[in-house]
């Protein structure tokens, strides 16, 4: 009886550990983002009036998150495939895609892996659509429509910067704010 | 206990019972009261720990942003270490008692999910609720052979249903879904084992229901898009299901009413009413027209092996099955298969099924009038 009361424990502590190592990772994975990633500014798009939230997050759109070639370009896109985008800044600090590659680059850190959305074609050339990880921001469902409110007045109003502040690593990205006119949403709902 | 006095005053008047009789009937009865635990104040008991969990999480929901990510992150895994804990107790110290084992292992099953969900949010995760239930009911599986919970074994149908829904109608993005079908495998031991070892149990009676239902919401799921096909599937399979259950029935008293009985009617009864109209009969030609005879070929392989493997276990191997007859249920299947065939190139079909339907309701009527008979 003490014989298999200590393997059920042992076959437990096993499974304890092993239900432990995927909230650990995840902890871990961003952490290391936060840490070690460089920051960038993406300027978020004006968003549907209708449905800028649901639940407790607000859903972001960003310029950044088309990119135009030629149609006879190298290499060929398709919907659902995986890309890496390399990022750099524009003059006035925000985020743009370089370009879009099939491999990850070995020689820089500033990239992100997605997925392409759609394309939409537009003459000789293509818009690429690109699915960034990082759409939600998750605020307190109470405070919610207060920062809805904000959020599309900024976007709507082309004056007042609104954009996230996102730390990117060896192609992973962490949300870390959305700023609105200098300052972070949550503290605009406080 | 007074009805029952006043009950044991008239049985030892009329002389159908002796004085002594009467005395250990109320002893025994009286013992039982004791012993039995007072359910109002069981219930006040679980109010007033649901009233308090409750209180606990408004207050730190309330405080939330006002927390750093680390605190937040404590937040999200501390259920799991607590029900972790419980069940690590329960093992050690208290393993004769079910209840304890399996409402921890519920606990534990929760706090999983709310863990990967408040990590998520907490970190702005993208949302993919196939992969979230995916990696849940993968962490809970083990739970059932480790644990032997039968609690988790439920969870991880409820799970995997979740996850089929999340994936089959998820988009191009999404998981195969068909890998429902190995975490449906993944539990049948669990379920073969308490079928086997349980005469009366209550967690036997629900994984009768719900794994049937589990098989037919997966299937709907996987393969929505071909409706039609599929029907032929489900009707074999609800034909499997009504002669799983009726020989459950068989072997369990407690399970003279069971879920595979039911859904497998249910199921039958459904898929016989859609096709008694022409229209859906109009949409399956539609696919002849459409895609040619290649495509319905290929879609005809996985119902013709369902009907063959089913056809052979009730005919071939009829003693393992049931010692009664087979009855109108198990049978359906075969001219509905039929009609089903000649369905793909005529609206006829439409009306056989309907003969088909008469034909049922008054056998069944006729069985009905027999029982009431010798009854």
């Amino acid at each position: 009886m003490l014989q298999s009361k200590k393997y059920h424990i042992a076959g437990f502590l096993l499974l304890a550990v092993a239900q432990w190592l995927l909230p650990t990772q995840m902890i871990w994975q961003e952490e290391q983002v936060a840490f070690k990633g460089q920051t960038f500014k993406f300027k978020t798009q004006p968003i549907d009036p209708n449905d800028p939230f649901r639940g407790k997050y607000i859903t972001l759109r960003f310029e950044a998150s088309t990119f135009t070639t030629a149609n006879n370009g190298s290499p060929k896109w398709m919907r659902n495939d995986k890309v890496y985008a390399l990022l750099e800044k524009d003059a006035e600090g925000f985020v743009t895609i370089k370009t879009l590659l099939k491999k990850a680059p070995t020689d820089q850190s500033d990239y992100i892996q997605t997925n392409i959305s759609r394309i939409n074609a537009d003459g000789d050339s293509s818009h690429i659509i690109l699915d960034l990880p990082f759409t939600r921001f998750y605020m307190e469902e109470r405070k919610a429509p207060k920062a809805e409110k904000v959020y599309r007045a900024a976007s709507a109003n082309e004056k007042e910067d609104a954009y996230a502040i996102v730390k990117v690593f060896e192609g992973k990205a962490a949300l870390q704010d959305v700023v609105v006119g200098g300052v972070s949403i949550k503290k605009l709902v406080e | 206990m007074k009805k029952l006095q006043d009950d044991l005053i008239d049985l030892q008047q009329s002389g159908v019972i002796s004085a002594d009789v009467a005395q250990d009937i109320a002893a025994y009865y009286q013992a039982k009261a004791q012993n039995s635990p007072n359910r109002l104040i069981m219930a006040f008991a679980i109010l007033g720990a649901a009233l308090i969990g409750t209180g606990i999480i408004l207050v730190i929901a309330h405080n939330w942003d006002q927390f750093g990510i680390w605190t937040k992150n404590a937040f999200a895994v501390l259920p799991m270490l607590a029900a972790q804990l419980l069940l690590v107790y329960a093992i050690w110290k208290k393993p004769q008692n079910q209840a304890l084992k399996e409402g921890s292992a519920v606990f534990l099953v929760t706090a999983i999910g709310a863990c990967i969900a408040l990590i998520s949010q907490n970190y702005h995760l993208p949302s993919k609720l196939d992969e979230y239930f995916l990696t849940w009911v993968l962490l809970v599986i083990p739970m059932i052979y480790i644990l032997g919970s039968k609690a988790a074994s439920l969870s991880s149908l409820v799970l995997a249903v979740s996850f089929v829904f999340s994936a089959g109608f998820g988009g191009n993005n999404a998981i195969n879904p068909n890998w429902f079908w190995l975490l449906l495998l993944s539990v049948l031991p669990a379920f073969w084992q308490l079928l086997r070892s349980a005469q009366r149990s209550q967690f036997l009676h629900w994984h009768t229901w719900i794994l049937p239902l589990a098989v037919v919401l997966g299937f709907i799921a996987c393969y929505y898009k071909e409706m039609g096909f599929v029907s032929l599937n489900l009707f074999i399979i609800g034909s499997a299901f009504f002669t799983i259950g009726k020989r459950m029935a068989e072997k369990n008293n407690s399970l003279q009413v069971n879920g595979f009985q039911f859904i497998g009617t249910i199921m039958t009864l459904i898929i016989l009413f859609m096709f008694s109209y022409k229209a859906t009969w109009g949409s399956l030609l539609s696919y002849q027209v459409d895609h040619g005879y290649a495509f319905i070929l290929n879609r005809l392989i996985k119902p013709f092996a369902l009907f063959f493997s089913l056809a052979v276990l009730q005919f071939g191997f009829k003693h393992l099955i049931s010692r009664q007859q087979i009855t109108l249920f198990e049978w359906v299947y075969i001219p509905f298969t039929v009609i089903f065939l000649i369905g793909l190139e005529h609206e006829i079909a439409a009306l056989f099924i309907n003969t088909m339907l008469v034909f049922m309701g008054l056998r069944l009527i006729l069985k009905g009038a027999k029982m009431q008979h010798t009854a």
